[in-house]
Order: structure tokens, then sequence, then C-alpha cells
């Protein structure tokens, strides 16, 4: 059984490895970056080391929360390096069978595909799966 | 072989550090200092690998160390003299462990190789019999690093009485091995990080405690006294004794010397100097490439030596001191020196420098040519040096950590090499600014001064959209931090902004904020990865209310902003790009209202004069200017002439605007009526240089100073 830690963005459903998850950390003010991609949203202290957020929506395509300051930061493992996604909720951990993962489906949005490595069905819905390397491709190709 | 990693790093951490205390101590043996000591060390030393190796079942490194340790015991029972046959013995012994360790630590075996050689070799030694015949140059040995495979020597010679005066190094003062601790250096990255956070955490309790509670006032108090403690004494395990990175050196000279058949005494002087680790590590092979330049080039032979009158033993010194919270090393040697001559003769050869461009560089100038890429002095090339790569490496090394390296040489008397380097590079001293809503730290090394822009703006000239600033007479390109950065809010209102001046690479422009704060040491912490590109930044740091700053990078906001002279922005900004170059012309008024023009880059300042201070001599005026004297010409005829009025500004009461120009018998001033602007010509007729430019529709006279005056750099 795998660990999956899951969270949503807009009507979407992530899924990561709990493995490649430091943390989770409310929203927390930011410094912004000038010149840096868009999907940058600013750099974090999380105590004494310089985390830069990532903001999901914004890689996803979607208009900016209303909620800006419910946002939550997931710190993931990337590289040597934690990066912060910055989410609209978090779920929960599920135990899943790695046997219940499928290949994304063709027809995915070419964004969502670049993303998500695997999907699976569960009884809430389609869950994307991500992997430690997806976040860099979501960081290097938006 | 299943070996225990933990009890293997330790084993190889604690062995090579013995081995490199073994480097020194062997080569202070042979420059004759009390041997009762250094000889226990050693051999303490060889003991503990051999018994550890023993035990962890390294066979061949224990029989080796094994022999080495024989001979050693008769050294220490009296019974058998230092010579040099077992000093270079015992090194090539040092240069054999090494090599198995590092086979041990990367393939969990000692190799295939028996140094038999090395065992005979040694075995002769400790039976006191002559190096068996067998043993020549010819025998290869293939794993012992070049430095060791110098060809060993004939019969053990007695050496030559030793040197009576001791090396100011001592070897006393060496920390008993009780009194520290091996720690990872990841551990203190992150007690550092800790610290941070302490000082934050406390700097908020200080805020809340300003309350009437008495006790807590005190109980934080305390704790503020306690964290500013504690943040500098970790800070302090961050430095190490400079010492580390010189224990090679002994070593390196000895083998150079007896390589290139010189001989030299190292002096090392301020060992304990500290500076950061990362720096210490950062300057050893810059210095290595100095001393060996030093050994090959820099001292003369024994014959020579002693044929001008010197000492036929050449002294070498290392040298380190804190100087203005910087750390300076020096590397002298008492040999040849350089002459400066030779080396513009060389840099004119290779086609570094023109002929003309020679000339006029002082002896200082031109021994700091050596630094010119490909650019080597020697005139035959060792194995050891003369290829011309290394000083332009040197340089750039020591750029690259925030230093600096000078060269000083008298001919005949010897050559000093001196590298100024910062303490560390992890805490900064920064000025903090603002702009718009975001802060951002500016280090203090790009940092030259502060400016306030006078409300009239008179000081500030526009040309297309490009702002310049008319410092003290020098035009300086402003560039406004907003833009840059592409931050929006409303545009920048100069009359509301300071204007920061940085220095990059040699250019100096103008950075535009909107507010100035203190400056404050900050803790440079590097972006990720992801944001490595953006090089306007140089990193990030954390600032007293726990909020992240970014920290600007001068050259590469230069860069950004198309003010670097050496990389002119891409694209673009093609129409602004040659400011400051000639494409940028000074407007002026000459005597009687002429309308009259002038390349910038021929105009070294702008001057007012008070008419006052102008003294007459035999065939003109002349003022006092910046410790020189400034003669002052009139334009008359579409040229520069002496005046010869003499007495034209004895009823002027008004300040008398002058450009000057540098020429190569001193500065000149140009008496102008009045100085206009400064624009971009764009249409030139005739040559470039000189002829009739528009200017609003109006066409003027471009007159060129440099074929009248003999401009120095006229760029």
């Amino acid at each position: 059984m795998n660990h999956i830690f899951t969270f949503h963005v807009g009507n979407l459903s992530f899924g990561i490895d709990i493995l490649c998850v430091q943390e989770i950390v409310r929203y927390q003010p930011m410094t912004r970056v000038p010149l840096a991609h868009s999907i940058v949203r600013g750099l974090i202290n999380l105590r004494g080391q310089i985390v830069m957020a990532l903001d999901m929506r914004k890689g996803l395509g979607l208009p900016p929360s209303e909620h800006e300051d419910q946002m939550i930061n997931v710190m993931v493992y990337d590289e040597g390096e934690t990066v912060s996604l910055l989410v609209d909720g978090i779920g929960d951990v599920l135990a899943l069978d790695p046997d219940r993962f499928e290949s994304t489906p063709a027809t995915l949005r070419s964004g969502l595909k670049g993303l998500a490595r695997s999907v699976c069905q569960t009884d809430d819905g389609l869950l994307l799966l991500l992997d430690a390397q997806s976040v860099s491709r979501f960081a290097n190709t938006n | 072989m299943e070996l225990d990693p933990d009890i293997l790093s330790e084993f190889l951490a604690e062995s090579r550090e013995g081995l490199e205390q073994m480097d020194v101590d062997l080569v202070a043996l042979e420059n004759g200092e009390d041997p009762g000591p250094i000889i226990q060390r050693i051999f303490r030393c060889i003991h503990t690998i051999k018994g550890t190796s023993g035990f962890m079942g390294l066979d061949k490194l224990e029989r080796l160390t094994h022999i080495g340790e024989n001979v050693l015991a008769k050294v220490r029972a009296g019974e058998m003299a230092v010579t040099e046959s077992v000093v270079s013995a015992q090194l090539q012994l040092v240069d054999a462990v090494r090599t198995i360790l590092d086979r041990v630590e990367s393939e969990h075996s000692e190799g295939d190789d028996d140094y038999e050689v090395l065992r005979l070799r040694l075995e002769a030694i400790a039976n006191g019999e002559a190096e068996p015949a067998a043993v020549s140059a010819s025998e290869p040995e293939p794993e012992a690093p070049a430095a060791a495979t110098e060809a060993p020597k004939p019969a053990p010679s007695p050496r030559p009485a030793p040197t009576p005066e001791k090396s100011p190094e001592s070897s006393t003062e060496h920390r008993t091995s009780e009194a520290t601790v091996r720690v990872d250096v990841g551990l203190l990255d992150r007690l550092m990080n800790l610290v941070g956070e302490l000082v934050l955490a406390r700097n908020q309790l200080l805020q809340l405690s300003n309350s009437s509670d008495r006790d807590l006032g005190q109980a934080t108090q305390r704790l503020n006294l306690v964290t500013g403690e504690l943040q500098e004494e970790v800070m302090r395990t961050r430095l190490q004794p400079i010492r580390h990175s010189w224990k090679q050196f002994p070593r390196v000279v000895r083998d150079l010397t007896h390589a290139v058949g010189k001989r030299a005494r190292l002096v090392l002087d301020g060992e304990a100097t500290e500076l950061d680790r990362t720096l210490i590590e950062a300057i050893k092979d810059p210095l290595t490439h100095l001393i060996r330049n030093a050994v090959d080039h820099g001292l003369e032979t024994p014959e020579d030596r002693a044929a001008t009158g010197k000492d036929p033993e050449g002294t070498l010194v290392l040298r380190a001191y804190h100087e203005g919270g910087q750390v300076t090393i020096e590397v002298s040697d008492d040999g040849r020196g350089i002459a400066a001559e030779r080396v513009k003769e060389k840099a004119v050869a290779q086609g570094a420098i023109s002929a003309e461009e020679a000339e006029k560089l002082s002896p200082r100038e031109a021994l700091n040519l050596i630094f010119i890429p490909a650019l080597s002095t020697a005139d035959k090339v060792s194995s050891i040096s003369g290829r011309g790569v290394g000083m332009d490496v040197v340089r750039s090394n020591i750029e690259k950590i925030g230093g600096a390296v000078e060269i000083t040489s008298t001919p005949g008397k010897g050559t000093t090499c001196r590298i100024r380097i910062p303490l560390t590079l992890a805490i900064v001293p920064a000025l903090i600014v603002t702009c718009g809503a975001e802060r951002f730290a500016i280090p203090q090394v790009s940092l030259l001064e502060l400016v306030r822009v006078d409300d009239s703006h008179k000081d500030v000239d526009e040309i297309e959209g490009v702002m310049f600033y008319r410092l003290r007479g020098r035009l300086l390109p402003l560039v406004s931090l907003k833009d840059t950065l592409e931050i929006e809010g409303p545009g920048v209102d100069l009359a509301r902004s300071r204007v920061v001046v940085l220095q990059s690479n040699n250019q100096s422009f103008g950075l535009i904020v909107d507010e100035v704060h203190d400056t404050e040491e900050i803790v440079v912490k590097p972006l990720g990865a992801k944001l490595r590109g953006l090089d306007a930044f140089a990193g990030a740091t954390i600032m007293g209310d726990g909020s992240v700053a970014l920290i600007l990078d001068a050259p590469g906001l230069a860069q950004r902003a198309g003010v670097s002279s050496r990389h002119p922005h891409a694209e673009a900004r093609t129409d602004s790009e040659d400011i400051g170059d000639h494409n940028a012309v000074l407007h002026f008024e000459a005597d009687g209202g002429l309308a009259m023009s002038v390349a910038l880059g021929q105009v070294a300042r702008l001057e007012e004069i008070n008419p006052k201070v102008i003294e007459r001599v035999r065939n003109g005026l002349v003022v006092q200017y910046r410790d020189s004297v400034l003669r002052l010409m009139e334009l008359s005829g579409g040229a520069p002439n002496e005046i010869r009025d003499l007495t034209r500004f004895d009823a002027v009461e008004e300040p008398i605007p002058v450009l000057v120009c540098d020429t190569d018998t001193g500065p000149i001033g140009l008496v102008v009526e009045k100085i206009v602007d400064i624009t971009l010509a764009h249409q030139f007729s005739g040559d470039a240089q000189t002829g009739l430019i528009r200017v609003d529709g109006n066409v003027v006279e471009l007159i060129d100073l440099g074929a009248t005056l003999g401009l120095r750099s006229a760029a």
C-alpha cells in the first residue's frame, strides 16, 4: 500500500506520496520575487530556511483565489530543496494499492498531463497523482 | 571486506589529519628543528594508523606502516641520524598511505599495489644498509603522486650541519586532542539557522515586553544578552584558523625546491588568523599557485644568489593578518623580482596591449599586467609554471569570493603578492532600501555613496528616457530599480527618491530607490536552484522581523539595465546603448554664445570654477585642481587656444563653467559660456568624430578635442 497525501486546487484533486511531503504550513506572508516566472508567488521564511512558493492555481490556469489567506503551503522535497505548493485546501492521507494507479488519459489538458504521473479512481472521484519530479517539471515548463 | 562505515570514516578523517601533520613535521625535522617532540608526534601518528589498520584488517597498510615505524623507532632511539633519505622515504610513505586510504574510501579495498619498492627502501634504511641499487629512478611507482616520484637520493649522506636559527613557526601551539571535538559542518550550519530564528523570536519578544510587567522585562533583557552572545559564538564556529590551508605548503616548497635545484626556507606568519571555512577552501589553490610561482620564477638558483651576495637559501614568507575587517594574505619571496619593463615588453609582444598604452602605464600598473590571461613572463616553460595560465586564474578565483589581489616587486630584492579577502561571505554588511512595497539589501562592497536629488532636478539630464545625474561634474547613468525589476506602482518621482551610487566592473551607476534605511549585517542565503537564473539578485536574507528580503547584485542590475559597457543589453535598447560612449554629445555655448558640441567621451569632468581662485602664470591662467594644476584654455576659431587676455576674469563674479579634459601633459580646463545639455547625436555629417550634427533641428559644430589636445584615453 502507498500512503498518498491529497489536496485540492479549484475542483481538481491531487495526491502525492506522503514521503515527498515535508510539512503543511498555513498561509504565510511572502516576499515577491520580481522578474521571476509568474507562478513563483514569493519566498517564505520557514524557520530560517528560505522556501520558494509556487502558485498552483496560476500554474493550472485558474483565476486567483477569493480567499487568498486561506490557501495552504504544502512543503515538498524537490531535488534537495524544499518547495512550497500553494493549494486551496488539503484532504486526507489515503492508503492506496499501487495496482489501482492508471496512466494519465491522453485527452487530459497538456498542462495537467505534464504534472500528473498517473491517476487513480477513488470513491470521491479521480485523483491526479504527482511525484517528486512533477514539481520540478511544473516549475520548469511553466 | 565489511567495514563499519562510521568507524571507517572516523579512521579516514583521523589518519588524514595525522598525515597532514606528518608532512609538516617531516619537513621541520629536515630543517633541523629540535627532533625530540617531532619524532614523538610522527611516531604516534604512524603507530595509530598501524594499530587501527591491523584492527580493521587492512594488511597492506599495516605492513607498510610497520616498516616505517621501525625506521622511526631507530631515529627516536638515537641510533640513526635524520638524513635526507630518511625524510624522503618517510614522505613517500605518507603518500603511499594516503593513496591506500583513498582506495579504501572509494573501493573498500587496499588496491593491488604492493609498494614493494618503498618497502625495500624502508627496510634497507632500517637495517642501516645503503639503499638497494635496484631502486632506480626508472622504476615506476604507479600510485604515488608526482611530487614523490623524484629519484631517490644516492647513498644516505648526513645532511650538512642543520641551520641553527629556528624558523618562527612554532610547533608547540598544537591543541591537545582533548580540547577539541569533531563536529559535522552541516550541524554547524543548522545551528546557525536556529540561532537566527532565536534572534527573531527574541526581537518579537522585546517588542511585546515593552509593557509594564517588570519581571517579564528583566527576563527578556537577560534573554536578549544571552542570545546576542550565543549568536556571536555560533558565528565563530564557522571560522577556522588559516593554518588548515597552510599545512601542505612546507611540503610543497620542499618538493619544489628539490625538483628545480633551489634552496628555500618557508616562514609562516599569522597561522592563527581566522576566517570562514569556505574561504579557507577557496584560497587554497590560488595560494598554492603563488607559492609555486615564487619558487620557480621568483627565487634564483643558489649559485646566482651567492653571486649577488645573497644568502644561497631563499626565503619565502607566507603572512596573514586581519586588517580593516578583512583578511590580508601575503606571499613574498626575496628572489630576483619582476622588472616592470619586461612585463610591458611581453604584453606588447603578445598583443595584450598596444605600445602607446604600455608607455602610459606606471610601473605598478605594468606589474599588474601579469594578471592578463595567457601572459607569462617566464622565458622557458617548465613543468611547474610558465605556461601563462595561472595568474589570471588566481585573480578570477580571488575576485569570485569578493577579494582583490595585487603585486608589488623590487627588481633584485623580491616580489610580494597581496591578497585581500572578506572575513566571511555568510554575513555581510548591507544597506536596506525600499522600492514600492518591497525591501532589498545592497551589499556594502558595491556601494559607493548616497545622493539626494535636488528638488529642482538641475543636476539631472534626460536623454531619450535614459537619465543622467551630474555628480560633481561627472555623468552618472541613472537606473530606476522600479523599472529594472518591473515592479508595479507609480512612476519614478525623482523629488521623493534617493540615488544609491553603485560600483560594478569598474563602472558606477546611480540606482533610484524610494527610500534608504539603515545598514544591517545580513546573513546571505542562496536562492533556490529554480531562481538562480535571475542575475539581478545575489541571494536572499531574513530580516529582523522575519520577512525575506532579496539581495541585489550590482553587476547583474547594471547588465539588466543596459549600463554595463562590457555586456551591452542585447535587444530593445539599441537606441540608448551608446550613452556614455562616443554617440553622446555635450552641447555648450562657447565665447560669444556660439553653439558647439563635443563628444562626451572626450570630456572627463564638468566643473564650475570660482574666478577668485584663478592664478596668473607667465603664459596663461591656471587653477589649483585636485593636487595638480589645471591650465585654462578658451575656444577660439573652433579649437582650444591659450588664453591671451589675462585680465579676462578680473571683473567676473559668477562661477565659470569649465570642461575638464585629461591630456598627456595634465588636465586642461576649457572655459565656456554655458553648458547646455547632453544628447544623443543621431546624424553626423562628415565623419563621426568631427563635423556638423543636427540638434533639435539646428546644426551645430562638433569639435574634436582629441586631435588638438592629445587626449589621454580619448575613448
